[in-house]
C-alpha cells in the first residue's frame, strides 16, 4: 500500500518518518521516493527468518569474520529517487566490528540478502524486490517459500536456481566454505 | 494434486485418459509419468488469456507468419518418463499448414509460452515449470499476473525481468515487430 505523500522522500527524510511516534511498531519501505507500508509477518515467517539467521550466524562465527542482520534493517539501494528496502536477513562477510556499523540506515551492500515469502506475497512482487537488490549490486539473493519448502537462488546475470527440502546449499562462489541443508531453514521439521 | 496410479503413463496413454467420458471438463497435466489435476481457472484468468491470444493472433495476421495455441494444448516436454504440459497460450514463429496440425499432443516447442499465474502457484513449482519450457527450447516465457498487472519475461540462463502497468512490450528479438502495452493484456478490449 502506497501512503499518500506530496513529494518524493530521501532516505534521510524516510528515516525521520519511520521513527515518528505514531509509526512505532509499523514497518515501511521507501521505493523510488514513495513510502510503502509492509504487512506484519506471521509465526512461520519469523521462525524461518530466525533459522536462517542462526545458520548464517554459525557460519560467520566459524570463519571469524562477518555478521548477520535481521529485522528488516534499512539498506539504501538507490539515490535520487531514493529506495530503502529491508531484507528479512542480510549477511556481511567483512571484518567490521559492531562499533563500526552505522546507527541509521546503511549504504553498505551485503553479500547476501534473504527474503521469506508470506502467504499474501505475489511472485511478481517478490521478483521485483529481488531484482532491486541485484540491480543495486548485491551478488546473491535467496527467496524462501515456506509453502513448498524451497529456496530459490538469484544472481545478477543468471537464471534462478530452485533447491528443494531434500537438497543442500554448498559450493556457492559468493560464500566460500558455507554449507547447510535446505531443511535447516524449516526447523523443527518432520 | 497427484492422481494415484500404479504405473507411469506415456503421453499417448495420458491422451486416452484425458479423453475418457468421466474426465470431460476436467484438466490434467502429466509430469514425469504422473497425472496432476489442475484447478479450473477463474474469470479474470480467462479474460487475460483471451486478450493475449487476440494480440498474438493479430501479430501473426499482420506479419503473415506464425500461429497461436490456446486452451492448454498438450505439449510433450519429456520422454521416459513422459511430461505433457498445457501452457495457457503458446505462440510459434513458424507457420503451419492445416494438414500438418497434429491431431493429438505434439513435441513442437513454442517460441513463446505464456502462463497466467494464479494466487496459489508456488515459487518452486512455477520456476521449475517455466524452466522446463526454456530447457526444451522455448525462446521466451511470459509469466502474467492479473492481480499485480505485471508481465515477467523469462529467458534461458537469464534473470527474469518484470514489466509493470504502463510499460510497453516491444523489441523482443524473437518477435521483432510485436508491440503492445502491458495494459492491453489486462484491460477488457471494449474498455
Amino acid at each position: 500500500m502506497a501512503s499518500a505523500a506530496t513529494q518524493l522522500l530521501t532516505a534521510e527524510e524516510f528515516y525521520e518518518f519511520v521513527f515518528r511516534r505514531e509509526n512505532e511498531a509499523r514497518s515501511f519501505e521507501l521505493v523510488a521516493g514513495e513510502i510503502i507500508e509492509m504487512s506484519r509477518p506471521g509465526h512461520v515467517h519469523s521462525a524461518i527468518c530466525a533459522n536462517v539467521s542462526f545458520v548464517l550466524g554459525l557460519f560467520v562465527r566459524q570463519r571469524r569474520a562477518g555478521h548477520v542482520c535481521s529485522n528488516d534493517m534499512g539498506i539504501v539501494l538507490e539515490r535520487d529517487p531514493d529506495t530503502v528496502r529491508g531484507p528479512d536477513v542480510a549477511l556481511y562477510l567483512d571484518q567490521r566490528k559492531l562499533d563500526d556499523l552505522p546507527l541509521k540506515f546503511t549504504e553498505h551492500l551485503p553479500q547476501l540478502v534473504v527474503e521469506v515469502l508470506s502467504p499474501s506475497d505475489r511472485l511478481s512482487q517478490a521478483i521485483r524486490k529481488i531484482n532491486s537488490y541485484l540491480d543495486a549490486g548485491i551478488g546473491l539473493a535467496w527467496l524462501i517459500d515456506p509453502e513448498d519448502r524451497s529456496v530459490t537462488l538469484w544472481r545478477r546475470d543468471k537464471a534462478p536456481v530452485v533447491l528443494t527440502a531434500s537438497q543442500e546449499i554448498e559450493g556457492l562462489p559468493e560464500l566460500p566454505g558455507f554449507r547447510c541443508n535446505v531443511s535447516d531453514f524449516f526447523f523443527p521439521g518432520n | 494434486m497427484a492422481i494415484a496410479s500404479t504405473q507411469l503413463l506415456t503421453a499417448e496413454e495420458f491422451y486416452a485418459f484425458v479423453h475418457r467420458a468421466e474426465n470431460e471438463g476436467r484438466h490434467f497435466e502429466l509430469e514425469e509419468g504422473v497425472i496432476f489435476e489442475m484447478p479450473p481457472p477463474g474469470w479474470r484468468h480467462g479474460e487475460t488469456c483471451a486478450n493475449i491470444v487476440g494480440l498474438l493472433f493479430l501479430y501473426c495476421r499482420t506479419t503473415k507468419r506464425g500461429h497461436v495455441l490456446s486452451n492448454d494444448t498438450g505439449i510433450i516436454l519429456g520422454r521416459s518418463p513422459d511430461t505433457v504440459r498445457g501452457p495457457d497460450v503458446a505462440y510459434f514463429s513458424e507457420s503451419i499448414r492445416r494438414e500438418d496440425i497434429p491431431e493429438q499432443y505434439s513435441e513442437r516447442i513454442p517460441t513463446l509460452v505464456v502462463e497466467v499465474i494464479s494466487p496459489s502457484d508456488s515459487v518452486a513449482e512455477t520456476t521449475l515449470k517455466l524452466d522446463s519450457f526454456l530447457n526444451r527450447g522455448a525462446a521466451l516465457v511470459w509469466l502474467v499476473d492479473p492481480e499485480d498487472r505485471t508481465v515477467t519475461y523469462w529467458r534461458k540462463g537469464k534473470r527474469p525481468v518484470v514489466a509493470k502497468d504502463g510499460d510497453e512490450i516491444s523489441g523482443l528479438p524473437e518477435m521483432q515487430a510485436f508491440r503492445c502495452s502491458v495494459r492491453d493484456i489486462f484491460d477488457a478490449p471494449g474498455d
